[in-house]
This record gives C-alpha cells, structure tokens and sequence, in this order.
C-alpha cells in the first residue's frame, strides 16, 4: 500500500502522545481505583445473586465498557482540536501525504493508546476474580469479553470524538456526549422516553453480552438490558457501531477539508 | 463601585455567550425531556398525578443531576483557556483576581439559573424536596459548589481541561452507577452528589451536603492558590 509507512508512523506517533499525557493516567488511575473498590466490595457481598463465574467476568467486562468508554470518549475530544491550537495544521498540509492517512493514523494511535489503561484496569479485576477462584480458566473468556465488549465501544466513542470536534465547541461536546452516554445506558424496562439500550445501535452492546455470552438478567427490573439475541444478531450489533464509526469518520474527514479549503481561500 | 460594575461587565463579554448558555442548555434539555416524558405518560396512563410526578422528577434531576457536572465542566474551561494568558501575566492586575472574578461571575450565573428554577418549581407546586426551606436549596447549591471547584482546580492541578473534565465526567455517571457501594461507605455517603434523587429521607442528608459545601469551598480556595503560580499557568499539556 502506497501510504502504509506514513500510516504507521502516524499511528505511532499519536500512540506516544497519547499513552505520555498524564490525563490518561491519572484520570483512569482515580477512577480505576474506585471501580476496583466498588467490585471488591460487591464480591464481598453475602447475598451476591447466585451467578456463574463466566457471569461474573462478562459483569466486569459490562461494567468497564460503561465507564471507562465513557472516559475514553472525553479524553480524546482534544486531539484533534490539537493539531489546531499548535497551528500544525499548515504545516501537515503542505507533507506530501493525504489528510485521510494522517486522520486515520490519529484514529488509531490514540484510540488504541487510550485501551492500554482501560485494559490495565479490566486485567486487575479479572485478577481478582481468578484468585478469588483459584480458576485460571477464565483467562479465554475474558480476552473474548475484552474484543467483544469493550474494543468495539471505544473505537465507536473515539471516531465521534475526533469528528464532531471539527464542528463542535469542546465543552459543550462533552456535555453532549454523555447526555448521549447516559440516555443510551438508561433502563428501557417501564421507561417513558424512548432509549438507544438494547438496539443494534447500542455502545453498551447489550445483544453482544446475550447472544455470545448467554447471560440472563440477574433481578427481574433489569430485564430490558437482556434482550433476546443470536450470534448473529451479537455480530451484527458490532459491525454496526464500527460502520457508524467509520460513517463519522468520513463526515469529520469532508468537514475538515471543507474548513481547509475555505482557511485557505480566507487566507 | 461604577469601575467594579463597568470590570464586571467586560469579563461576561469575555466569557462569552457560549459559556452562559450552558446552564440555560441543561435546563432546556431537561424539561425538554421531562415534557416528553410526561406527554408518553399522559397518552399511556392518562394519570395527571404520574405526570405531575414526571415533570416534578425532571425539575428535581435537571438542578441536583444535570446542572452541577456542566457548571463544573465549563469552569474547568474558563479557569484554564485563556488566549492572552501571557500579556494578562504582563499586567499590573494580577491574573488571579482576573479569573476568580471571571469564575465567581460565572457561578452566580448558574446559581442564578438554578435558583430561578427552583423557585418557579416551589411556586407551581413541582418541589418534590420535601425539607424546610431554606436548607432544601441545598439540593442544588451544594453539588453545584462541590463541581465547579472540583472542575477548576483539577483543570489547573493537571494543566488539562480535558483531564478534569474527563474525571467529572467519569464521576458523574460513576457514582450513578456505584450508587450502592457509595451509599454503603460511611465515609463515601457524605460525598454523594445526587443524595436527594436516590435517598431523599437519609437521615445523613445534611451532613452530605455540608460536607459537599465545605469539600467545594476548599476545592475553590486550591483554585486560588494554584492561580498564583505563573510558571505553572504557562505550561500546558500536549
């Protein structure tokens, strides 16, 4: 591929700059403790709902995604209004490669930068349930329950927070991402207003956690974020969220050469 | 005082209408989504005390749940970004004053905002608070203090509005979701920002947000001491 080197090194450039931002760690490192402290308290719960170890992991893994995405998606709201504020926009354009290789390096550096702590923070918990079980087995499973649940979120999450930045005005693009967090993790079970959970276009991937992993809703209140599922409706929950990615992607890549191109006019 | 007047309204010029309206924002949103809410309700139900209850909800999650994290989100912007931070520095006027006016004008906006609706809500009979007045204004002045100081000085702490806005965030939804755990601690109770949503009769209610009132004044303080230190206010993360 003609610009496979200019993507790796942008990739690994963003992948640097992205894993020696103190924000990452230090964000992830307070709030990675608390989630920590709030699943040991929870095991150590006598009257914990009867549920499989399998359960238990692919829980961790749920709980993770909802929060730690979350994260992800704020803390790459800056990078591409970055290149912006240290006016290096002027100088990139003038390299010889196109903007969709250096876009999509970005895109992948700092996403995949930003899963380092999230996988850090879901190991650790996984840790503790497998000495808490003394059960190496689970090691398969919650690799599976990582790609599956948590890597697909957080691409989806970063491709809107690198398109939308084009447009939006930082803060109120965090405000509206998690209102939007928030609205698509609400219970549908009895609810008034209608919600993203549970559909095909659901960051919480609620069909990927029955159809793959064949969980059951645990009390009777949360049956809305068990759907009835299938593998294949799982994968087609997937594809779905890294088709919507790759749609904002396209939408930021238009948006960013239609601001260049009336820059470059102005100037 | 015509000099502090005429200061005043030159720093909301420079806030910006963009950081005004947000509060506004979440109180359009809010009640937004809380008429839509009690529209479904009365096609479905048709029970006017649920959607009475509905709307009253949405008052009481718009001021305790929505208000305080975006107050803090946009003080963790104004704190930090300021294009001309350099020549303020310069200036005769010390820059901290210039901001903590610039923060202190932009948390009376928002207690502004919030006590406009909490009082339109008492009036028309959408409180759900059910303590005395004037403490039960607490249910939005205490998270709203305990946020903006926790989103300014983490802003300027990490050098990063992103990073303090990330941790309010994660903490926002975070203690939703840890709700329990956080209700369960005895020392995590007291810091529990959405007390009158998820336990209005606890018996620990004011502690918790005396507690918030006194963490958020001391939070806003760190502010202020942080905001004397120039070196550490003209680096900025990459």
């Amino acid at each position: 591929m003609r610009f496979a080197h200019v993507i790796a090194g942008a990739v690994r450039y963003e992948l640097a700059m992205q894993l020696r931002r103190r924000a990452l760690w230090i964000g992830y490192l307070l709030l990675g403790a608390l989630l920590s402290a709030a699943f040991d308290s929870v095991l150590r719960t006598p009257n914990l709902p009867d549920s499989s170890r399998a359960t238990s992991v692919v829980s961790w893994a749920v709980t993770c995604n909802f929060l730690l995405t979350l994260g992800a998606g704020l803390l790459l709201a800056d990078r591409y209004r970055r290149d912006r504020e240290t006016r290096v926009f002027e100088l990139l354009r003038t390299a010889p490669a196109p903007d969709w290789v250096r876009l999509g390096g970005k895109y992948v550096g700092a996403v995949s930068a930003t899963l380092l702590p999230i996988l850090i923070i879901y190991l650790a918990g996984v840790a503790r349930l497998i000495l808490l079980w003394r059960d190496a087995t689970l090691l398969p499973l919650a690799a599976s329950a990582f790609v599956a649940l948590i890597v697909p979120p957080v691409f989806f999450v970063g491709a809107f927070s690198l398109a939308c930045m084009t447009v939006l005005w930082q803060p109120l693009y965090m405000f509206l991402f998690v209102g939007y967090w928030l609205w698509t993790s609400l219970n549908p079970t009895g609810l008034a207003i209608p919600t993203l959970t549970s559909t095909l276009l659901a960051p919480g991937e609620q069909l990927v956690v029955t159809g793959y992993f064949g969980l059951a809703a645990p009390y009777p209140q949360d049956v809305g974020f068990y759907p009835q599922s299938s593998a294949a409706l799982a994968t087609l929950n997937i594809l779905a969220l890294l088709a919507c990615a790759a749609c904002a992607l396209l939408g930021g890549l238009l948006i960013h050469r239609f601001l260049a191109e009336r820059e470059g006019a102005a100037g | 005082m015509r000099k502090g007047v005429t200061r005043a309204r030159y720093e909301l010029r420079t806030l910006g209408p963009s950081v005004l309206a947000l509060p506004p924002l979440v109180v359009a949103i809010f009640l937004g989504v809380s008429l839509l809410a009690a529209y479904n309700d009365a096609h479905v139900s048709q029970s006017a005390a649920l959607v009475h209850h509905d709307l009253a909800a949405g008052v009481l999650y718009l001021l305790e749940f929505g208000i305080p994290p975006v107050a803090g989100l946009a003080a963790s912007q104004l704190i930090a970004h300021d294009p001309a931070k350099e020549l303020h520095l310069a200036v005769v006027r010390p820059y901290r004053r210039t901001m903590l006016l610039r923060l202190s004008l932009f948390g009376l906006w928002t207690l502004l905002v919030a006590a406009a609706v909490s009082i339109a809500a008492s009036r028309t009979g959408y409180w759900l608070v059910t303590r005395q007045a004037p403490q039960d204004q607490l249910t939005w002045l205490a998270p709203a203090v305990w946020c903006i100081g926790l989103g300014a000085v983490l802003a300027l702490a990490l050098r990063s509005t992103v990073a303090s806005s990330t941790i309010l965030g994660m903490l926002w939804l975070g203690e939703l979701l840890l709700r329990d755990y956080f209700l369960g601690n005895a020392a995590l109770q007291k810091v529990f920002l959405f007390l009158t949503i998820v336990e209005p009769q606890a018996a620990y209610w004011l502690a918790n947000r005396l507690t918030l009132v006194g963490m958020g004044l001391v939070l806003l303080a760190g502010t202020a001491l942080l905001l004397r230190n120039n070196e550490w206010l003209l680096g900025q993360e990459a």
